[in-house]
């Protein structure tokens, strides 16, 4: 029960987080579009996503110390497999391109796709393990 | 590390999940410690045998060559 709470909670400031950064990415744009801003302001305003970017990191840090000892095993494992895949891919990537002409990739990808990435192979080693339960 | 958490709980009539919210920890865990592929904590381990009313080595007991054996074969 108290876990379920506890999963709710994090659900519920998890949302509120990407909700604020989707209201900050509209801020953002229509304010380098419509108003003229010195460079400093332009680039804080094109920081302020970030911020509830963090937030949802603290509150995800948070949630893994809450998590049981199991969980937290599966987690970890789950970053490791998604550190390995972006660090084998940035790195073939980056060998083929000191030889040949690739496309650009943005960057600012790398966290959605990691975070991302991360969750689905968490659900894949808790199904492997959970395959047969009862 | 082997256990006997399923029979246990079968004389009980307890599920995972109320083992795991007798435990405090997510119905996974209950279910991996069961099956064998997550060994408990210390503590995990005395939470559990202390629900069942047991002493630990009354709940697991380390696999024997023979049940390793038995289980590559099988």
């Amino acid at each position: 029960m108290k876990e379920k709470s506890r999963d709710t909670s994090f659900s519920k400031r998890f949302m509120a987080a990407m909700a604020l950064f989707l209201v900050l990415i509209a801020i953002q744009t229509f304010s380098l579009e419509l108003a003229d801003m010195p460079t400093w302001l332009q680039v804080v305003v094109t920081l302020l996503p970030v911020t509830p970017l963090i937030w949802a990191f603290v509150l995800f840090r948070e949630r893994y110390r809450a998590l049981d000892e199991y969980m937290k095993a599966l987690t970890g494992e789950a970053f490791l497999w998604m550190i390995g895949i972006l660090c084998f891919s940035s790195f073939i990537y980056g060998m083929l391109a000191m030889k040949f002409t690739l496309p650009p990739v943005n960057l600012a990808l790398v966290l959605p796709v990691v975070f991302g990435g991360h969750g689905l192979i968490l659900q894949l080693l808790i199904w492997k393990d959970n395959g047969q339960s009862n | 590390m082997d256990n006997r958490i399923k029979v246990l709980r079968a004389e009980r009539d307890w599920s995972q999940q109320t083992l795991a919210d007798k435990l405090g920890v997510s119905r996974q865990a209950v279910n991996a410690v069961e099956r064998g592929k997550h060994d408990p904590s210390l503590q995990l381990a005395f939470d559990i045998a202390s629900q069942f009313n047991l002493r630990i080595e009354e709940v697991f007991f380390p696999i024997t060559k023979s049940a390793t054996e038995d289980k590559a074969s099988a």
